[in-house]
Order: C-alpha cells, then sequence, then structure tokens
C-alpha cells in the first residue's frame, strides 16, 4: 500500500531523504502543470519545479500538522512563477513545446490538424490573459483547485477569486472565435498522443 | 433577474461554487433565458478547451537537481552563516565596548578593567601552560605536590584579586597597569 501524505511529510520533517523523493516523484508532475500553465515553456517550467520543491525542503516544518500538502505545493509554486515574470520572463509564444511540432509534421487527419490548431490557439489565448486571471483559470481549470484553495494560494479573497475566474473564461471565449462554429465539438473530441497528460482535474 | 447580474454567477455556477440560494435562482433563469444559455455553454466549452490541453510530461530528474541544490546549499551556506554570525556577533561587541569607552563618564575605568581582564587571561594561560608541561613531562609531585599547587594558585589568584581592588581604590581615575 502505498505510503500517505501525511505519513511521507512527516517522514520528511523527520529529516527522510527517501520520503522526501517519494514526494517529489509523486508531486513532480503537478507541480509542472500549474508552473507551465502560468509560464507557457516547458524549460523554465522544470526549473521552478526544481526551485519549488528546494523551498519544500527549506521550509517542510512550517507545514503546519494535517496541512494541505498539494494546496502548499500549488501556492510554492504559484509564487515562484510569479516572481519569475515579475523578474521579466519572457513568456513562450511558440505554445506546446517541440513535441507538438513533430505532431503537426507527421502525416495525419484533416480533425488532427484541426484539433491541433484549436490547441495552439488554446494555449495562446491562455498566455495573452493578464497574469491574475491567468493564475485563476489555471488553478481551477488545468489543476482542479476549488475556489477556496485558489483564495489561498493568491492570498485573495473568494469573490475575487469568482470574479476573475468568470472574467478570465468570457476573455478566452471572446479569443477563441472557433467555439462558436458548428464544427467545434468534432475538434473537442480529439485527444492528444503519447508524452503529454491532459489537463485533468485533480 | 437581470441577466447581468447573474452572468457574473456563470462561472462559479458551472464550478459548482454558488450558494445554494443562488443556485435555484439561476438554474430557473436558465431554462428560461436563451441568451444566458448560450452564454453558460460557451464558457462550458472554453473550460473544457482549458482542461484538455495538452501539458508535456515533465521528464527531468528534479529529485537529483534538488538534492544537488540543497547538498551545495547546505555546506558553504551553514559555514558561511556560522562565520558570519561570529564576525558580526564580535563586530556588534567591538562597537558597543568603543562606544561605552567613548561616550561612558566611567570610560576610563572601563577601559581599564577590559586590560586587566585581558591581563589575567594571559597570566592564567601561561600558569595553565606551565602546570600542563610540569604534568605531562611526569615530574614528580611527590604526596604534598598536589595540595601546594592548588593552594599557591588559589593564594595567587586572591592576592591578585585582593591587589586589583587595592590599586582601584587608590587610582580610580587613571588606568590601572600604566
Amino acid at each position: 500500500m502505498p505510503a500517505t501524505d501525511r505519513d511521507l511529510i512527516e517522514k520528511c520533517q523527520q529529516g527522510s531523504i527517501d520520503a522526501f523523493e517519494h514526494v517529489v516523484n509523486r508531486y513532480q508532475q503537478y507541480a509542472f502543470k500549474i508552473a507551465y500553465g502560468i509560464l507557457g515553456n516547458v524549460g523554465d517550467a522544470e526549473d521552478m519545479v526544481q526551485e519549488a520543491f528546494i523551498t519544500v525542503h527549506r521550509q517542510i516544518n512550517s507545514l503546519r500538522k494535517g496541512g494541505a500538502f498539494p494546496t502548499w505545493l500549488g501556492k510554492i509554486v504559484t509564487n515562484l512563477c510569479l516572481r519569475k515574470i515579475q523578474k521579466g520572463v519572457k513568456i513562450s509564444s511558440i505554445p506546446l513545446e517541440s513535441q507538438e511540432s513533430q505532431q503537426l509534421s507527421s502525416p495525419g487527419t484533416d480533425q488532427a490538424y484541426l484539433a491541433l490548431e484549436a490547441q495552439q490557439d488554446v494555449h495562446k489565448a491562455l498566455l495573452s490573459l493578464p497574469l491574475d486571471l491567468r493564475v485563476a483559470v489555471v488553478l481551477r481549470d488545468l489543476q482542479g483547485f476549488s475556489y477556496k484553495e485558489i483564495a489561498e494560494i493568491a492570498g485573495i479573497p473568494v469573490g475575487t477569486v469568482k470574479s476573475r475566474i468568470h472574467q478570465a473564461r468570457t476573455l478566452l471565449a471572446d479569443r477563441l472565435s472557433f467555439i462558436d462554429n458548428e464544427s467545434f465539438t468534432e475538434v473537442e473530441s480529439f485527444t492528444g498522443d503519447e508524452g503529454f497528460t491532459k489537463g485533468e482535474r485533480r | 433577474m437581470l441577466c447581468n447580474e447573474l452572468k457574473e454567477n456563470l462561472s462559479a455556477y458551472l464550478d459548482n461554487e454558488l450558494r445554494t440560494n443562488q443556485l435555484a435562482g439561476l438554474t430557473e433563469h436558465l431554462a428560461n433565458c436563451p441568451k444566458c444559455r448560450a452564454e453558460h455553454s460557451r464558457l462550458i466549452k472554453v473550460s473544457g478547451l482549458v482542461q484538455n490541453l495538452p501539458i508535456p510530461l515533465s521528464t527531468a530528474r528534479v529529485f537529483t537537481g534538488v538534492r544537488l541544490a540543497i547538498a551545495q546549499e547546505e555546506i558553504p551556506g551553514n559555514s558561511l552563516q556560522v562565520l558570519s554570525g561570529i564576525f558580526s556577533g564580535f563586530g556588534l561587541l567591538t562597537i558597543g565596548f568603543a562606544a561605552l569607552i567613548v561616550y561612558s563618564p566611567v570610560g576610563l575605568e572601563l577601559l581599564a578593567l577590559i586590560k586587566a581582564v585581558a591581563r589575567n587571561f594571559i597570566d592564567i594561560g601561561a600558569l595553565a601552560v606551565k602546570i600542563s608541561t610540569r604534568i605531562s613531562t611526569g615530574e614528580p609531585f611527590g604526596f604534598w605536590g598536589w595540595p601546594i599547587s592548588l593552594s599557591l594558585f588559589l593564594g595567587f589568584g586572591l592576592a591578585f584579586y585582593l591587589l586589583r581592588k587595592v590599586l582601584r581604590s587608590i587610582n580610580l581615575r587613571g588606568p590601572l597597569y600604566e
């Protein structure tokens, strides 16, 4: 039976490096998803994930007993990404990295091309959102945090979270004109290839 | 209910984040308002698109990097912290003493006291070295050797203390050993 988060965190707090390795392996993709959603670049996102786990290691004893580790980690990753952007990191204008380019160059159906184009448009639109709106919608739709958790992570009231998520979705809907097309449902049903995970909720 | 008021709640509605009293009103409105229903449908599509956005798999060996960073950070970081702590401690003490000597009305006496303490320490250190040398070379102390040595040591200490007291009472304004 795999160890629970609580057990692992307790062991980490006692100084177990094995338990910390388990935590890193368990939450690497989780943290990466948030960082990638905010930064839109694999390299920067991986740097932030590494920074985040270094911070986790340093501050693991400040996590109160029974405190939610995923929310705490989400807060660390988000804050690091925001700091990086404030320092002037260039947001990727080429979404979905090289793996996608390979997919685009390989032979495929029209539907697949349309789907990939749609995904690129979504990613571009997401990255074009104002930072506070982007963070809110990434935490909600990409990672599946509740409004209360997002409020805790971003340090804002729940009402502001609600308003930011709504503004973000409205802006995205306005920028993604294809969602009003009849063919949209076919595009939406396309699923990605290997090497990608879907932005499923937790 | 006005559409504009309700639209604000559409995202929270699809996220199941509305309070029960708001939920009933909005559900009823959506059933009767095609415009809001269309907007709701758009928001569902957008939310679905973001949720289904393909996320690359993070293949970086994060743990190895983290472990290396921690190791690099801890060793020099700790010794640096200790060193800087010691230096800043000494620095603060020195500045504090200097300020006391310069600004205190009994500054000269304090300076003299510091000098006396320093000399005492030097004398004590020299004596300790002598005693340890004699012990380590194995010179015979005999039966009375130890108590005599100890008495002499304590006697010297007491004499020194009394002498200092006398000197201080004689020359209160000047350095003791100058």
